[in-house]
């Protein structure tokens, strides 16, 4: 006897059409339909792509639908993370998502919160230099780091060892919540010291 | 007034560090003054660390010299003596002095902004994304790194050590071909399974070995798909569509017998 057939591929959007057909209020729907579904933090770039909408027009619905989840009535709220868009449940709530959770989250130490604070504002940063500024041994803390890919090598700096330079890497922002490194306090002020002389900052792709 | 400041020695992680916590907790702003004020505190706590037979490193030590020059010169209110450094540039130990304070409180105010904020998996959640089965992933491909690979490699000789502390030394031999031939009956009987489930002998270093550079060579073939939903969850190993039969089963890694005659 023929075998039935189980799955078939589902037919090809014509996404244009799609998005002719929509009605007016609809797109904002369709955008915040995208960023749900994504679960990653989605590009406007990429929105544009799919909506075929300026990016503009984007950034306009952006601000409405976010606007529509500050309010108390909704449990997540839409967040910027570098150039894109991320829902995630509201801060207040935690607590009772955590009882969810099999096992309980882990955290990075003060310390290890310190030395990452340190590449964010230095990179790129060798792991020397960390040191010269923490005092102690970063070694376990950066391959923490690089393993929750919080940090990432972003070179290597054309001196004796050819150490590798660290820097921030995209789950950075995810993580924290963070539109760009701009958030942290006083970046500014730190530009105004001076580096340490002889310190080069060439990177050796 | 060294009673008072009962500081906890251990939990500072230099002389910059203990200094800038000597600065915030007598509430002083980082100036020349205030330094000069608390080099008293400063040497106590050194005293304190020698009563505890904790070695004090040298760097520590400049930091104490630095603040008795700075305590002098302000009482004194003489200029600052100008010291060559490496290159032999002159500059001012003590701005030089007040400067790493300044940076190193403005690092700690960051690690406090970055401990404030509400962390993605602990105070916040999203869920989590099952599209990249179907679509275009949006999230690049992290650069084609060697150190990815190694450090993979690196977690599984981890989870071997944990898993086995004694060692008993065996010099054997694996064949690669073989390996790949095993891997392939095995994704045969199933669904995608995980580099794990596909080791026979998950204490042999020579297996794991072994069955990862058969991968490899699976892969390099496309025998196999390999696939990773989201960062840090199970790579799943599963059987292309097909042309297994028709691959070529060598690998470079295999050592050619050599046949005598």
């Amino acid at each position: 006897m023929a075998e039935e057939q189980v799955l078939e591929t589902v037919e090809e959007n014509n996404v244009e059409e799609l998005a002719s057909e929509l009605a007016q209020g609809e797109h904002q729907a369709a955008i915040e339909s995208l960023i749900f579904a994504y679960a990653e933090p989605l590009s406007i770039t990429r929105i544009s792509e799919i909506m075929t909408l300026e990016t503009a027009e984007i950034e306009q619905y952006i601000t409405e639908i976010t606007k529509r989840h500050a309010n108390a009535e909704s449990g997540f709220e839409l967040v910027k993370i570098g150039e894109a868009y991320h829902f995630r449940t509201k801060p207040l709530f935690g607590g009772f998502i955590r009882e969810l959770k099999a096992t309980k989250p882990k955290k990075l130490s003060p310390a290890a919160l310190e030395t990452l604070a340190i590449i964010a504002y230095r990179q790129p940063i060798v792991r020397s230099d960390i040191e010269k500024i923490r005092g102690v041994d970063v070694s376990p803390t950066i391959k923490t780091l690089l393993e929750r890919n919080l940090i990432k090598i972003a070179g290597h700096q054309s001196s004796v060892g050819q150490p590798a330079l660290y820097a921030t890497d995209e789950e950075f922002l995810k993580i924290f919540g963070l539109s760009s490194l701009q958030e942290l306090p006083s970046l500014k002020d730190l530009k105004e010291f001076d580096r340490e002389p002889g310190e080069s900052q060439e990177i050796n792709q | 007034m060294a009673q008072i400041f009962s500081v906890q020695l251990d939990s500072f992680v230099g002389p910059i560090d203990l200094l800038l916590h000597l600065v915030k907790s007598n509430e002083l702003e980082i100036e020349k003054l205030s330094l000069a004020k608390i080099a008293e505190q400063y040497m106590s706590c050194l005293d304190n660390m020698k009563h505890m037979d904790l070695e004090i490193a040298g760097e520590y030590l400049v930091v104490a010299a630095t603040l008795l020059s700075i305590k002098s010169s302000v009482l004194l209110n003489q200029p600052v003596e100008l010291i060559p450094d490496e290159e032999g540039n002159l500059y001012d130990p003590h701005e030089d002095l007040l400067n790493k304070l300044r940076e190193a409180e403005i690092y700690k105010m960051g690690a406090k902004e970055l401990q404030n904020r509400d962390i993605l998996g602990v105070d916040v959640f999203a869920t989590l994304s099952r599209l990249s089965e179907v679509g275009e992933p949006d999230v690049k491909f992290k650069e084609h790194d060697p150190l990815l690979l190694g450090m993979a490699f690196r977690k599984m000789l981890d989870k071997l050590s944990q898993e086995k502390k004694e060692y008993t030394v065996v010099i054997d031999k694996i064949s690669i071909v073989d390996r790949m031939k095993g891997v392939i009956l095995k994704l045969k009987t199933g669904n995608g399974f995980k580099f794990e489930d596909l080791v026979l002998n998950k204490l042999s270093k020579v297996e794991i070995v072994g069955t990862f550079l058969a991968l490899l060579e699976l892969c390099k073939r496309q025998v196999i798909n390999v696939t990773q939903d989201n960062s840090f969850q199970d790579i799943v190993i599963s059987l292309a569509d097909g042309n297994e039969e028709f691959i070529n089963f060598e690998s470079e890694y295999d050592v050619k017998e050599v046949v005598n005659g």
